[in-house]
């Protein structure tokens, strides 16, 4: 009997120093890591918050995070069972909005098990749920066209007409107005994500039209915008989520500037929200008008001015003294956001 | 003894099919030991990777099913894919449209997903038989119509779309869902529904005068039609069926899994059909053995993918190798055979 409790003592101990440190998993969306862009961040943020919790413990990064890059959306539901049968994870981390309902009816099997979905909500107790004020970062790049534009004309290339797409509409309008109150914005619809062939006939139309700016919301679509911007000196394209500048190098004379949505900023803050024990369940909206002030932004010009305005991998030929005037303009609209001086106006 | 010769073939293929596997893994620059531990501890370490394994053979015994019944009849269905697809979708279609009592509402589901699919089965069966119109080409093709039409559905701006951010219908009823077999698993009523299937498509083909009539059309076309069999109606009906096993399968997975239609449900079970119906050498219940394999290759190769010691694509070339291997005899004899009975049959025309 004693050495049976003996045996028992051991055990109890060793799981307590195994438990040691806080572990993440991190489920990626099905197209994996490589994209530039939704995973990519994703695993950043998930990668920057690993490393400061991995000194903090004196151990390796791997050891902290473990992350899968699911192939099938089938594969979703086994992930999210085989990371919280174990017990072990503080956090597990989805990116992407098919996440949405296989977590929703998987997320009760596991109580006690914290989960965090990105870019869409999975109605469930223990679910983290983060969404994007997706109109601020078009309302930046809407000033960006206001500021550039020499016709007074713009447009916008939509994946889809759907509220989503629709909030992007609105955001870069108001933005551009906000500078020119004249000014006129298209828009078109792909009605899909993956059609850079159509989105460049589009994107013609509009540039032929008179637009000299086109801010891309289309996903892969609306690669045919900065193929359609290469036609002509005088044409500009806008890129969305990260820059562009970086993520399509061949086109990086034709982006200016790209509205930012911080994926990996919303998961790094997710992860240590857990670890300084402030997490909580629930719909969590990041942008600059809301609690958690970060999660949106732009990148433009060559200089860093803000958290929000950052250097851009952009090569396109603007003068200096341009260049410092958006920046100023940027400032200004951010600020504006920041105290509520600019409300921006959704459907 | 037949059985034994058989099963030692296979285990030397699949032997066979590993070691390549292992040359590949260590040229790759990746730990051989480290990449089969996880390939065996993710299809077979616990209950719950069983289970896995478990789920992922399934859709793939109904599928073997659907594609053996039609090549006992020598045709080749290559549209398993797609007959899993649209009757996976019309299957979510009665779940989340009809209001019906427990039971009952999972049956008509069921029912439903059986026949969309055995109408996907029915057209090129149809074209086959009265039209001459080769079903390898016709299946093929309508596979990618069910594929694409579902997809358009359930997209946004798609008349089926749940009308949240991801391609999916919104969720089936309750009463609609078909339930898991062991709490905390993905695996679904479903198997049973699958090895009960098994066990009716081997009574079918051996023990009923149908059956043997559709094995005769598939021996020798003018042989069974001189003998009475009446060939084009049971090509037709071996169409039909193999489109109802797919269709069911699509429906299982769909009640069972996802509970809602979605784009990209199926990660080539239709195709992984085609392989198990030939690795069980068109026996019904060799396709439970040959579902089991492929199953527990595509758990284990999830757990190496997750465990990170090779990247997915490694595992699978695995995958590919080991299937490849225990189809290749097979598909030597079959593909001798069938141009064989392609060219007497020609000679009987001519």
């Amino acid at each position: 009997m004693r050495k049976l409790l003996l045996v028992l003592a051991v055990v109890a101990l060793a799981a307590t120093v195994a438990v040691g440190h806080p572990k993440i998993g991190l489920i990626l969306a099905t197209g994996g890591l490589g994209d530039r862009s939704f995973n990519d961040m994703g695993y950043w943020g998930a990668e920057m918050a690993a490393e400061e919790i991995a000194e903090q413990y004196g151990v390796s990064v791997d050891d902290v995070l473990d992350y899968v890059e699911p192939r099938e959306i089938a594969d979703y539901e086994g992930y999210y069972r085989e990371f919280a049968r174990t017990g072990e994870y503080d956090i597990i981390v989805c990116i992407g909005f098919d996440h949405a309902e296989p977590l929703e009816f998987t997320a009760p099997d596991y109580p006690d098990q914290k989960f965090v979905i990105v870019d869409d909500v999975a109605d469930a107790d223990n679910v983290a749920s983060v969404l994007f004020n997706d109109q601020e970062a078009a309302f930046l790049c809407g000033v960006v066209a206001g500021m550039i534009s020499d016709t007074g004309k713009a447009g916008v290339l939509g994946g889809m007409d759907i509220p989503l797409i629709r909030r992007f509409v609105d955001g870069f309008t108001q933005g551009m107005q906000w500078v020119d109150a004249d000014a006129e914005v298209m828009s078109r619809f792909v009605g899909a994500w993956n059609d850079p062939t159509l989105g460049m006939e589009l994107s013609r139309e509009m540039y032929r039209a008179g637009a000299d700016i086109i801010y891309g919301a289309a996903g892969g679509s609306h690669l045919g915008t900065f193929v359609a911007a290469e036609d002509s000196a005088d044409r500009w394209a806008i890129g969305t989520d990260v820059d562009q500048a970086w993520s399509v190098p061949e086109h990086s004379d034709v982006i200016i500037a790209s509205g930012l949505k911080r994926v990996d900023l919303a998961v790094y803050e997710e992860i240590m929200k857990v670890i300084d024990g402030t997490w909580e369940p629930g719909v969590i909206q990041y942008g600059l008008a809301t609690e958690t002030r970060t999660g949106h932004g732009i990148a433009f010009g060559p200089w860093d001015v803000s958290e929000y305005i950052q250097a851009s991998y952009s090569t396109a030929s603007l003068p200096n003294d341009v260049v410092r005037d958006v920046l100023l303009k940027l400032d200004e609209a951010v600020q504006g956001i920041l105290d509520g001086t600019i409300e921006i106006e959704v459907e | 003894m037949r059985l034994l010769r058989e099963l030692g073939i296979i285990g030397l293929s699949v032997s066979l099919g590993l070691g390549v596997g292992a040359i590949i893994t260590a040229a790759t620059g990746h730990s051989v030991p480290a990449v089969f531990r996880e390939l065996a501890l993710g299809a077979f370490s616990d209950v719950y990777r069983f289970a896995n394994t478990l789920m992922r053979a399934t859709p793939i015994l109904f599928t073997s099913l659907s594609f053996l019944i039609a090549f006992r009849a020598g045709l080749f269905n290559i549209g398993a894919e797609g007959q899993l697809f649209i009757g996976g979708f019309f299957a979510a279609w009665a779940g989340f449209t009809f209001s019906l009592p427990p039971v009952l509402h999972l049956v008509v589901c069921l029912l439903f997903g059986a026949a969309v699919g055995g109408l996907w089965g029915f057209i090129p069966g149809w074209l086959r038989a009265r039209r001459g119109a080769n079903e390898f080409v016709t299946t093929m093709m309508l596979s990618y119509v069910a594929i694409l039409l579902t997809q358009w559905f359930v997209s946004p701006g798609g008349p089926f779309h749940g009308g949240r951010m991801a391609a999916r219908t919104v969720r089936i009823e309750s009463t609609a869902e078909l339930p898991r077999l062991l709490a905390g698993t993905q695996l679904s009523w479903g198997l049973l529904i699958a090895f009960i299937v098994a066990l009716l498509v081997w009574y079918f083909l051996f023990r009923t005068p149908r059956g043997y009539e559709l094995r005769a059309v598939g021996q020798r076309e003018t042989a069974a039609e001189y003998g009475g069999v009446n060939v084009a109606r049971t090509q037709i009906l071996a169409m039909v069926l193999a489109g109802v096993l797919a269709g069911l399968g699509g429906a299982a997975e769909i009640l069972g899994i996802h509970r809602g239609f979605t784009v990209g449900f199926s990660p080539g079970y239709g195709w992984d059909g085609i392989a198990g119906g030939l690795i069980a050498r068109a026996h019904p219940i060799g396709a439970v053995f040959a579902a089991l394999l492929m199953g527990a290759l595509r758990a284990g190769g999830a757990g190496v993918d997750r465990a990170g010691v090779a990247p997915r694509d490694l595992v699978e070339v695995l995958q590919g190798l080991v299937i490849l291997f225990v189809v290749a005899p097979e598909l030597f004899r079959l593909v001798g055979r069938w141009r064989l009975r392609r060219r007497a049959h020609g000679r009987a025309q001519s």
